[in-house]
């Protein structure tokens, strides 16, 4: 799986969890106003069925005022207590609709009370309304007065409906108590849920984010080591990744990289191990016969009887040439092997370089040679140092005009170089041949004159160049010549470079 | 005392290498017999057969067909009949790795062939004095 796909997987996962939350208290919304409604209804049958009653005495009172005193006016509460009776209990009809046995005690309440009012109220108000016509009417009155409100048959009926009305508002404050409880519950359990469900999505959050962040780790630091490794110069490593993901393709691209580096690198070696066997052949198979025709030329000159001049003369010329080809090919060859083999490195003052280097050069007594005392240590190849003051050296003795003549070594400490000087005070260098007396088998004489290959100032570049210096040189025609070269300070924390496996 | 002569087994390809030798031996009265093969098989022939005298000095080129020197060396060190014998090496090469592989065949010395005559004279001197020291009973 494609570490994308892991990650929109894990925060699509989050995001399901956040959308049950937030749908979970849509739904608890819903579900509390629908019981702060039921609770709302409980309170509006209570309150109904209190100005029910309240409309129960309104008729009694009102009755009982005409009963008494025969006015017209306390009629009148009891007439508009019966139309608001009949609406009241109406509305209390519609309220209890839900529950069956609210609303049969409201059909019961309605039929006491047209009970009370049919056979009771309003015989007792119509006869009342007779009374002052005939004593006949008064008798009757009375009659009917004492049959039933004295025995109390209205109070009765009144009662009966007043029972029912607290059976109603009893069950009522049990629906609404039951409905506050129900909707505490499900407050609470919709708290649960919601604290479970976001603790889940942390929980996967941050699981998800700790494996994909240990495993990315993990991988990436295997590619660092391969990296490591290959900047090491151990080419042959690979890293197995069975996964397809981004990753992946960059493992595989290093391993891509590592593997072309090896083929490279085997091709190098391969080609060096070709040049080594070219310098070889060369080395035999070229020398094998100048030296048998060397050695004819002088076995010739040996056993020629004829004493003229010239045909020993040409023959000294063609062991000169002979031993000239064969400083060539010396030469070639040594120029060839600059920088091909790895040399280690060492540290020495370039001080016993430059003795060492002296003993071996010999220079005739009558030269001078100044080393100036601040030579510094270097950490170099030493056989590459050697050969660069050596060839210098013996240049500046080699091609100085006169017998006594004065070379001088300096050095100096640069930011992240030394610089070296050799100067000679010999008959200089024309501007013009600066450049050139470093190419190869350049020579400032002919041959016949100094016998030279050119090769040692070929050489003496190519070292330096190859170790990151320069060479130049400062002179003109009949001031001497000085040699100047910087060869780099070590780097010890540099990691090790491509270029080292480039030239070993 | 009846002087005991070494012969020397010249392994060696190239014609004027091995009149450089005879010279060379004629210059510094040398008068071991001289024994020549042209490459290693011929020098192990000579060497297993009875075409010598006695246990001979070896000089050995390194570069020839057939069998070149270190292959030869390697066949000689093997052979528990001949392994004791004394060879000189006598070549062109100033390789290092050919100089190692001698070496580690137990070669008694390596003569670089120089390109003057006179030079080799001298080496061949050298060998003379050496050669004395072997006949010594």
């Amino acid at each position: 799986m494609k570490i994308i796909t892991t990650i929109h997987l894990a925060i699509g996962f989050i995001l399901a969890m956040f959308c049950i939350v937030t749908f979970g208290y849509i739904k608890q919304t819903q579900r509390v106003q629908k019981s702060v409604e039921a609770v709302l209804a409980t309170s509006d049958v209570i309150r109904e069925g209190e100005s029910a009653q309240k409309m129960l005495l309104d008729l009694e009172t009102g009755m009982r005022g005409y009963l008494l005193t025969g006015r017209q006016t306390f009629l009148s509460p009891y007439n508009k207590g019966q139309v608001i009776f009949a609406r009241t209990v109406r509305r209390l009809d519609s309220l209890t609709e839900a529950y069956p046995s609210q609303n049969q005690l409201v059909h019961l309440i309605e039929q006491d009370a047209q009970e009370w009012i049919i056979n009771f109220s309003e015989p007792l108000i119509a006869a009342r309304a007779k009374v002052h016509l005939s004593s006949s009417h008064k008798q009757y009155y009375d009659s009917l007065f004492n049959a039933t409100a004295q025995k109390a048959k209205g109070k009765l009926i009144i009662d009966r409906a007043r029972k029912k009305f607290e059976l109603i508002e009893a069950e009522e404050e049990i629906i609404k108590r039951a409905k506050v409880r129900e909707m505490n519950d499900s407050l609470m359990q919709t708290n649960d849920i919601a604290l479970g469900l976001t603790l889940l999505a942390i929980l996967a959050g941050s699981l998800t984010a700790y494996l994909l962040g240990k495993t990315i780790r993990k991988r990436f630091m295997k590619m660092t080591a391969l990296a490591n490794s290959i900047a090491n110069g151990n080419y042959q490593v690979t890293l197995t990744d069975t996964r397809h993901d981004e990753i992946s393709s960059l493992t595989h691209s290093l391993n891509r990289m590592a593997h072309k580096l090896q083929q490279s690198f085997d091709h190098l070696t391969k080609m060096n191990r070709e040049l080594d066997q070219f310098a070889y052949v060369v080395s035999h198979d070229l020398k094998a016969p100048l030296r048998a025709i060397n050695n004819l030329a002088e076995w010739i000159a040996e056993d020629l009887d004829s004493q003229e001049p010239e045909i020993t003369n040409n023959l000294t010329i063609l062991r000169g040439r002979v031993q000239r080809m064969e400083n060539l090919i010396n030469g070639i060859l040594e120029y060839a092997r600059v920088g091909r083999k790895e040399i280690k490195k060492s540290t020495f003052s370039v001080n016993s370089v430059l003795k060492e280097a002296l003993e071996n050069l010999s220079p005739p007594a009558s030269f001078q040679v100044k080393i100036a005392a601040d030579m510094p240590t270097l950490t170099a190849e030493k056989t590459l140092v050697y050969q660069v003051f050596s060839n210098l050296l013996s240049n500046a003795f080699k091609y100085h005009h006169t017998q006594n003549g004065c070379v001088e070594v300096r050095a100096k400490e640069l930011e992240n170089m030394y610089q070296f000087e050799v100067q000679d005070d010999g008959p200089g260098i024309p501007k013009e041949y600066h450049q050139k007396v470093f190419g190869i088998f350049q020579t400032m004489e002919a041959r016949d004159v100094k016998e030279s290959t050119g090769i040692g100032l070929a050489i003496v570049k190519k070292i330096i160049e190859e170790k990151g210096g320069s060479i130049w040189i400062e002179s003109d025609k009949g001031q001497g010549t000085t040699f100047v070269f910087t060869w780099p300070k070590e780097k010890k924390d540099l990691p090790v470079l491509l270029e080292t496996a480039y030239v070993s | 005392m009846e002087e005991r002569v070494v012969p020397i087994l010249l392994v060696e390809d190239d014609e004027v290498d091995i009149m450089n030798v005879q010279r060379a031996f004629k210059k510094n009265n040398i008068n071991n017999p001289l024994y020549i093969a042209n490459n290693g098989l011929e020098a192990l022939e000579m060497l297993r057969s009875d075409a010598l005298p006695q246990t001979p000095i070896i000089i050995l080129d390194i570069n020839m067909p057939k069998m070149n020197g270190i292959e030869f060396l390697q066949e000689l060190r093997k052979d528990p009949a001949l392994n004791h014998i004394s060879v000189f090496v006598m070549t062109t090469s100033n390789e290092d790795s050919d100089k190692f592989n001698a070496y580690n065949l137990n070669v008694a010395g390596y003569i670089l062939k120089p390109l003057s005559f006179e030079k080799f004279i001298t080496a061949v001197g050298t060998l003379d004095r050496y050669w004395k020291l072997c006949e010594r009973p």
